[in-house]
């Protein structure tokens, strides 16, 4: 179907927008920035949205009627329904992943350009603060899905550079060794500027799962264990970002954790990581993608056959 | 000598071989121009030259028409190879033909010369035209087109000098040769093309345009008629010229004499063309250095007209030869530059042929019946006097268009964040109507909040209240809260027995809200069984105007006592209900230890009814992200109170900064002189970075959405002007850093770029809330494309926009040069101390004084405003300099 530009188009991408959950609390008037950038499209049965050779993939799709199945790696991951997102986080990320979408009965679809969606968020910060907080939430689901949440082992025990120690140290080591690293450095700066150093003993308690996200750790130095329901237990350490994906998606913490030695952690706020953003959208764009990416590469484990 | 005229190295290829080419095709011309003067003139008399202007003409259509043909050709190199091959061929058979001079060869040979020429610079300015982009062309254009004054010049004098010892038949092998060797040269040649070069496609469509296509566009449409009053004026200037000489000067010593006179006047254009052009089209612009030729031809002309003396001649004749082939010829290429390929291609076509020749025919016709009407050379002169203001005029109201056609390529980068629902016509209503039925519960909501956000409300059926869906029901009973209707009030009793506790409280919320039904809010109390119903039914049960104070204040107490999350979140939904005096204290004490969702809830409740007491808890609230949206709205309601509470707040230094720096976006809304005014002030001495970001971001949505809303120009000038300079002391300290760092990881560069970057974008806030008329917004976004076309169109509106030392040093600080040479040419705009310092550095580079200007750099660097550049600078330069100063160099 040929893009239309008459008022009742509008308002039916309008719609359909607005029914996603994740735009559900966003005014019509900042979605109809995103409406305006949007294209009607329709696909037979058998016909793919996603062939597996656009890497990225350039358009993101949103299902307005129909079923469409989702293949990864050659497997198929998921099929999607009405409300559903199709090739949303592999754009944030700008994921290499072969990702094939075939439509398995007549769909209907609102589609919209990467670039165009990236420009819209770089200039509206209610939506892009929607869009992360929806991100979010898609990660810790996927968390919930991987054996240690997905975390990795710690790969910088033995090396533990100093990295709380002053402005410039705590600015280096959030560039080297976080995926926060990929910000820009006066946002970085910012954070590392507006950070809590905290230094907790072993065995110290940091959260209990349940509890209200207010903010994430970055750990600097030592080892913090994580366990869920006190059944499941991993060790994360230098590093990691803790507590960001539910500090972000306004959901309570998911676990548990624990320093298991002395460690020297670096405290940043909802409010700071917020405001450090609103200052800076090309960062909050960035720091949209990286957790997509984190996202992205936790769904790829799970499309694998990871089960915790 | 390429960065002496101002050719950077990355052009220095494309730009040495366009010279070389250009220098052998127009020394051919003049060798063989000279060769047809002064056989031509020998035995024809000057009054058969019109005839052969108009033989020109008529033959150049032809070639004008195969010219746009050839431009989009596969192979556009070996297009122009070939085309110098055939005119080399086609002299040499004129050199064996005029062995024995018939009146037909000559006249076959003006014109041959003449449509050679046009032909072959015309397609060779195409195909450069091609690989340019604008900023690109002012700075290389100048120095090609010295290329073809030094081939005039060398020309002149190769055929001078052999015209001291042979007959002028003799310098057509000569002019041959010349054209070959340029067609050896590799300058446009397909497979040398490098993709680096090649500009974008223009804003329109990359189609060749129609006739229709060209008149409705106003500056396309200009470039036929100026193309065609060139070459009328060059005929007549031409032929005053050839006139008054065939009188002064005996026709043996006509060869020596054009020979001798075209040199000089040739020497003059190149001096001109190297030291003069390059600073006008850079300085001035490309119009303006159009307006000059008409002007100065103009001026001359009417003196001519005055005297008709030989010196008046010359001066008419070298002040064009000086001009029209160096800056005007320059200029006049840079106008097809902004245009797609295709689109320059046909119109390089059409003003050659309907321009250009049309010109010619016109002119050879005006001055055939000038002859016939026996008109004398000053008569003429005067006649061109009049066509040069006529040309003059075109000039000056083309510069609009041409600045026009580089905001229109910008729009594809305009922002779009200011679009809204849009207006609902009766088919979107029923679309929206429609949609209230559908089985998909999320589409429901979403129809019942568009018709919300557009005021459509009403036509949200009450029956909706009894939807399946507990969401849309909740959703519904918010939108129905100030209708008391009857019917209404019925559903919302029915909802009091709804499975659902939220609906329930949402329910007995909206009745009470009524003050009609406390009976219900006391039977709830005591019946409910949810923690939130009675939560909720207790806040409405104290707030009920018959209730004891003392007994309110112990139920008061009782509601904030219960630590559970559900009944807390029931009590910041409701105690709006309570008396005013009691809303401030609950807030504070529920706020106290709060969860997120907690907070969120009691700024929606304050900003539902706010009162100027609740304006310095409201206020606070901004500073959290979850209740910031409604805080506002709350301090919006309140009007002017809460706007002058926010000015003082805001201009209190001891607030603390995570409040300040979302008091200027708060501010805003209130859309009105008054905040404007306190934003601006704020601006001439706040000194928090982020604050002045929010500060600028305010005061630029004021004005966008009210251009006429007044702000101090001189404060915001002046802020202007502070981050401009702050901008070249970043740069500064790149410099410094930059000769100070060896390869490797290094925040501080990286930092310092960044900074210089957003210090641009406040540049560029700044002038867009001074001047709305001009989209900066846009012309910034476009300064960080990735196509150098577009940059180049961004910074030559700039170019046309701006003025003065601002214009020039915000120029240079967006300029793909590196570092130091931005630095070099800002700090020449603009006086910026620690910039002249890291000049000293960086131009004498290893001496004790550079040790010295760098260690004072990085001195200013640790002791500068910002917290992360003076920490990384500490960290990474200081140490390095003190200790091995020279090493560190």
């Amino acid at each position: 179907m040929p893009p239309s530009d008459d008022t009742d188009a509008s308002i039916a991408r309008l719609l359909v927008l607005k029914a996603m959950p994740l735009f559900a609390d966003v005014h019509p008037d900042e979605l109809a920035a995103v409406a305006e950038h949007t294209h009607l499209h329709t696909f037979e049965a058998g016909e793919r949205l996603f062939s597996g050779t656009e890497k990225p993939v350039s358009t993101i799709h949103l299902v307005m009627e129909g079923r469409v199945t989702e293949h990864r790696g050659g497997r198929p991951f998921r099929s999607h329904g009405p409300q559903h997102v199709l090739g949303g986080l592999d754009a944030l990320a700008l994921s290499e992943t072969d990702v094939v979408a075939v439509a398995d009965e007549y769909t209907r679809t609102v589609a919209i350009e990467r670039t165009a969606l990236r420009d819209i968020l770089e200039d509206n910060f209610g939506l892009l603060s929607t869009t992360l907080q929806g991100v979010a939430a898609a990660t810790l689901r996927l968390r919930r899905r991987l054996p240690a949440a997905g975390f990795g082992e710690p790969s910088l025990h033995d090396h533990a550079p100093d990295g709380a120690d002053d402005l410039a140290s705590r600015m280096a080591f959030l560039r080297r060794h976080t995926w926060l690293g990929h910000l820009r450095v006066r946002t970085l700066g910012q954070l590392a500027h507006d950070a809590v150093v905290l230094a907790p003993r072993a065995a110290h308690h940091l959260w209990a799962g349940g509890d209200t996200a207010e903010h994430a750790v970055v750990i600097v130095r030592g080892t913090v264990t994580c366990s869920i329901d006190g059944a499941v237990t991993w060790n994360v350490g230098p590093g990691t970002v803790l507590g960001l994906e539910e500090t972000l998606a306004l959901e309570p913490r998911w676990g548990a954790a624990d320093a298991a030695a002395d460690t020297a952690l670096l405290s940043i706020t909802r409010t700071q990581l917020i405001d450090a953003l609103e200052d800076d959208p090309d960062a909050a764009v960035g720091l949209l993608g990286g957790l997509a990416t984190v996202a992205s590469t936790l769904r790829d484990r799970v499309a694998g056959g990871e089960t915790p | 000598m390429s960065s002496l005229l101002g050719v950077r190295p990355e052009d220095g290829r494309v730009v040495g071989l366009a010279f070389a080419t250009l220098l052998l095709m127009v020394a051919a011309h003049s060798v063989l121009e000279t060769a047809r003067d002064a056989l031509f003139l020998a035995a024809l008399p000057a009054q058969r030259l019109p005839w052969a202007y108009l033989g020109i003409a008529t033959l150049a259509f032809l070639g004008a028409w195969a010219n746009g043909r050839l431009a989009t050709a596969g192979a556009p190199g070996r297009v122009l190879a070939m085309l110098l091959v055939t005119g080399g061929a086609g002299t040499v058979v004129f050199w064996r033909v005029l062995a024995v001079p018939t009146s037909a060869a000559l006249m076959a040979l003006y014109i041959w010369t003449g449509v050679l020429a046009s032909i072959v610079v015309t397609q060779f300015w195409v195909q450069l035209a091609s690989r340019m982009d604008v900023g690109r062309a002012r700075r290389a254009y100048a120095l090609v087109g010295a290329g073809g004054m030094t081939g005039a010049t060398l020309g002149s004098l190769l055929a001078s000098v052999v015209l001291t010892g042979h007959e002028p038949r003799a310098l057509l092998p000569i002019a041959a040769a010349l054209f070959v060797t340029a067609a050896l040269l590799p300058a446009f040649a397909a497979d040398d093309h490098d993709t680096r070069d090649a500009p974008e496609p223009a804003s329109d469509d990359d189609t060749q345009p129609t006739l229709r296509a060209v008149w409705n566009d106003p500056y396309m449409k200009r470039l036929v008629p100026l193309a065609a009053l060139a070459p009328i004026v060059a005929m007549g200037v031409d032929f005053i010229f050839k006139s008054v000489v065939t009188h002064a000067v005996p026709r043996t010593e006509l060869g020596s004499f054009f020979a001798r006179y075209n040199a000089i006047v040739n020497a003059l254009a190149l001096i001109f063309q190297l030291t003069v052009a390059p600073r006008l089209l850079q300085g001035i612009g490309v119009v303006k250095s159009l307006c000059l030729l008409p002007g100065a031809l103009g001026a001359v002309a009417a003196g001519v007209a005055g005297t008709a003396a030989l010196p008046a001649a010359l001066v008419l004749r070298g002040t064009d030869g000086v001009l029209r082939h160096s800056l005007h010829r320059a200029a006049t290429e840079i106008l097809f530059v902004p245009l797609s390929g295709s689109t320059r291609a046909a119109l390089r076509g059409l003003t050659e042929s309907l321009g250009q020749r049309g010109g010619q025919v016109l002119g050879s016709l005006l001055i055939l019946a000038a002859i016939t009407l026996g008109a004398t050379p000053p008569g003429i002169a005067a006649a061109v006097a009049v066509l040069c203001a006529l040309w003059l005029l075109g000039y000056v109201r083309l510069e609009r268009h041409y600045v026009e056609r580089f905001r229109t390529q910008l729009r594809a980068f305009s922002t779009t964040s200011d679009t809204t629902v849009p207006a609902l016509d009766l088919k979107s209503l029923e679309t929206l109507v429609a949609t209230l039925s559908s089985p998909n519960d999320a589409e429901v909501l979403a129809a019942m909040d568009v018709l919300a956000s557009v005021g459509r409300a009403r036509l949200v059926p009450p029956l909706i209240l009894y939807h399946p869906s507990d969401a849309v029901v909740l959703r519904a009973l918010a939108l129905f809260d100030d209708v008391t209707r009857d019917d209404v009030q019925e559903i919302r009793r029915r909802l009091l027995a709804h499975d659902l506790p939220a609906v329930r409280a949402a329910a007995l919320r909206s009745l009470a809200a009524t003050g009609k039904d406390h009976a219900v809010v006391r039977l709830m109390l005591r019946e409910d069984t949810s923690p939130l119903v009675r939560a909720t039914a207790l806040v409405l049960w104290t707030g009920a105007k018959d209730t004891p104070a003392a007994d309110l204040d112990d139920a008061v107490r009782d509601l904030l006592a219960s630590p559970d999350p559900v009944s807390r979140l029931a009590v910041a939904a409701a105690f709006g209900e309570l008396p005013s005096r009691l809303r401030l204290p609950v807030a504070q004490a529920l706020l106290h230890d709060a969860t997120p969702t907690i907070r969120r809830e009691v700024a929606r409740t304050l900003a539902a009814d706010p009162d100027v007491a609740l304006m310095a808890l409201l206020t606070e609230l901004v500073a959290m992200p979850e209740c910031r949206v409604a805080a506002r709205a709350g301090l919006l309601t309140l009007g002017d109170p809460a706007l002058e509470h926010l000015g003082r707040v805001l201009a209190d230094p001891a607030t603390p900064n995570a409040l300040r720096r979302h008091l200027p976006r708060t501010i805003s809304p209130f859309a009105s002189a008054r905040a404007a005014e306190m934003l601006v002030t704020q601006l001439g001495h706040e000194d928090d970075g982020r604050v002045i970001y929010k500060l600028l971001r305010g005061l630029g949505r004021m004005r966008t959405d009210d251009p006429s809303l007044p702000v101090d120009r001189a404060t915001l000038v002046g802020q202007a002007e502070r981050t401009l300079e702050r901008t070249v002391a970043l740069l500064a300290y790149r410099v410094a850093h930059e000769m100070l760092t060896a390869e490797g990881e290094d925040l501080l560069g990286v930092l310092l770029a960044e900074k210089e970057q957003r210090a641009i974008e406040r540049v560029f806030r700044i002038l867009q809330i001074v001047e709305t008329s001009e989209d900066f917004a846009t012309m910034h976004a476009a300064l960080s494309s990735d196509v150098p076309a577009t940059r180049a169109g961004a910074r030559e509106l700039i170019g046309h926009v701006l003025d003065g030392r601002f214009r020039d040093a915000l120029l240079a600080l967006t300029d793909s040069l590196p570092p130091a040479e931005r630095l070099q040419e800002a700090a020449s705009a603009l006086s910026v101390p620690v910039a002249d310092t890291a000049l000293v550095a960086w131009r004498t580079p290893s001496t004790d004084a550079s040790v010295d200007a760098l260690a004072t750099v990085v001195a200013t660097m640790c002791d500068d405003l910002s917290l992360a550049v003076a920490a990384l600078a500490r960290r990474q330069l200081s140490a390095n300099l003190k200790e091995t100063p020279r090493a560190a160099i």
